[in-house]
């Protein structure tokens, strides 16, 4: 059992308090955020509700009640996933002093599984962007090296559970956004399988590829949130009437024996030496575990980012759209006219790279160019997703790969160049556009920054990526 | 493009945007070498599930009227934009 999952039976006992354990991450967030070098890792902490919260908790179990599978967890929230009583900024000017009205359903549920929400987490605007540096508010700092990013664009929850801020904290995942910063500040994050989680109250990037994710120090903390917030949900029609299996009970089972394929396309000289050293070194202890591990391919991988660029930049061009200054948000002063208000509002609201996406993405949707880009790259997903799915029908268990080529990269080393930053992901990418579910580990360093592993499992088998993932984090002994 | 958009741009980033946009155009090109219908086995991606057609209660988490600060005859009311009072007293003058 995880040093959380004891909190939790001590905190449900009565042994712990959550009060006690809410008042140490304030105290550490607020020590973390001060001084010379600020985290910034969260945009907004409200410290009297999260009080609050952790004595209710302790109060329920006190009076003979359920305090919930979480009782007493600490949770951050990614800050475009709306909650009460804390704004929802999406790291946007554009959405600067908004508070939503209604609650995110998986945040909705962590409560009512006696987790405590202390804050809302620095992002990337909008979820796009690999450094959580296109933030409007500022960026992150990587906690293992000031000088470097966290990743993105779930920077701000990677950093805050990486810094022992918190317990876990809610991301999420359109191209990577959970497991790529997972990987840059050496926890673990998790992409569940498309439909899996209900999408209700995340602010809308790329519905097709948009999920919410979950970032924890150990395998087991991100089983234990995913169980309690994944599930139907009736204000979702993408979240699937489908049971969610025990997961925790999928962590005990043996993992030997299962079959893991690791793709020749992910392993290049393209990639940081160090990075694939770490790579070989926990394949080589899935095979002393006694899996299977096998080299497979998968053909298609290099049209990933390419079609991830222009699906996500379409999607996002549509969803964007709302952002008007009509009805909620920013809207610019003095604005003259109707159209002025529009093109005033979201060329101040929006920053580069939101701006960037909307454009390229109603350029590659307009007449002439939709068969050549769009088609073209729906084209690209139908090739990646069967790829996929030809090598778990070959008999492959889950695939292994390193989360991302390099290691944390340093602050304004790709901000200028669009492609080199979206080419980060190029190996989380794949799992959005098949809609499969994958998890990110670290597995090693490279000097001292985090390496982060892989794994990706046949849609609705996050049990399978889960076991591999705990085996492999008891082989390694990265558990913090 | 930004004007189709609902973007103002100005020149210096019109001119920014162009060359980053042609830079990564050029990179998905690499789309047009694919051919084939890209049919793909029953577990990829994941379908949205159609749900039984009957009635479903009310999805919305919070009343209609608790989702903006004012309502009026069911209509969400807005900031006016200052233009349009000129534009109203435009059209009632005889």
């Amino acid at each position: 059992m995880s040093e959380l999952g004891a909190r939790i039976d001590a905190v449900r006992s009565g042994a712990a308090a959550a009060a006690a354990a809410t008042g140490a991450s304030l105290s550490a967030i607020d020590a973390a955020e001060r001084g010379p070098h600020p985290l910034h890792a969260f945009l907004a902490v409200d410290s009297a509700a999260a009080l609050a919260a952790a004595q209710a908790v302790d109060g329920t179990r006190d009076r003979g009640g359920e305090p919930g599978p979480l009782a007493g967890v600490t949770l951050a929230v990614k800050d475009n996933l709306c909650t009460l009583g804390l704004p929802t900024t999406c790291g946007s000017r554009m959405l600067e002093d908004y508070h939503s009205p209604f609650e995110a359903t998986a945040v909705r549920r962590l409560r009512d599984a006696g987790a405590i929400v202390v804050g809302k987490t620095n992002l990337d605007e909008f979820g796009m962007g690999s450094s959580t540096e296109h933030s409007a508010f500022g960026p992150t700092l990587n906690p293992h090296d000031a000088t470097r990013v966290p990743g993105g664009s779930s920077g701000g929850s990677a950093a805050a559970v990486a810094a022992g801020l918190v317990d876990v904290a809610l991301g999420s995942d359109t191209g990577g956004s959970v497991r790529q910063p997972a990987a840059f500040c050496g926890v673990v994050g998790m992409k569940p399988t498309y439909g899996r989680v209900s999408r209700y109250g995340l602010v809308a990037f790329a519905s097709s590829l948009d999920q919410v994710g979950v970032l924890g120090s150990r395998v087991e903390d991100a089983a234990r949130v995913l169980q309690a917030m994944a599930g139907p949900d009736a204000r979702d029609s993408t979240a699937a009437p489908r049971p969610v299996p025990d997961l925790l009970k999928a962590l005990r089972v043996e993992a030997r024996g299962m079959v893991v394929g690791v793709p020749r396309e992910y392993t290049s000289d393209a990639v940081h030496a160090q990075v694939r050293n770490r790579v070989r070194e926990a394949a080589d202890r899935l095979r002393e575990a006694g899996l299977d591990v096998r080299t497979v391919s998968l053909p298609h991988t290099d049209y990933a980012v390419p079609a991830y660029c222009v699906i996500a930049a379409v999607e996002a061009s549509s969803n964007l759209a709302r952002y008007d200054g009509v009805r909620y948000g920013f809207r610019a002063p003095a604005a003259d006219s109707t159209s002025a208000v529009y093109l005033e509002t979201r060329a101040r609201g929006f920053g580069d790279e939101a701006r960037r996406r909307i454009v390229l993405g109603t350029y590659v949707l307009s007449a002439g160019y939709h068969d050549r880009y769009y088609q073209q790259a729906q084209r690209a997903r139908a090739h990646i997703a069967r790829d996929f799915d030809r090598v778990f029908r070959a008999g492959v268990d889950v695939i292994f790969t390193p989360t991302t080529p390099t290691p944390a990269f340093r602050f304004g080393e790709r901000v200028g160049d669009p492609y080199a930053m979206y080419l980060s992901d190029a190996f989380t990418v794949t799992a959005n556009l098949a809609g499969i579910p994958a998890l990110s580990l670290p597995i090693g360093c490279a000097g001292r920054l985090p390496v982060g592993g892989q794994l990706m499992g046949r849609a609705w088998d996050e049990a399978a990526v889960l076991r591999v993932a705990a085996a492999l984090e008891r082989s390694l002994g990265t558990e913090p | 493009m930004a004007e189709l958009a609902s973007v103002r741009l100005t020149g210096p980033e019109v001119e920014r945007l162009r060359t980053e946009l042609a830079a990564i155009l050029d990179h998905v090109a690499v789309l047009s070498e694919l051919s084939g219908d890209g049919a793909v086995g029953p577990d990829h991606p994941p379908t949205a599930p159609l749900r039984d057609d009957v009635e479903a209660p009310d999805p919305l988490q919070v009343p209609l009227s608790e989702l903006a600060p004012t309502l009026v005859d069911g209509f969400f009311t807005v900031p006016r934009i200052a233009a349009l009072d000129d534009d109203a007293a435009d059209r009632s003058t005889p």
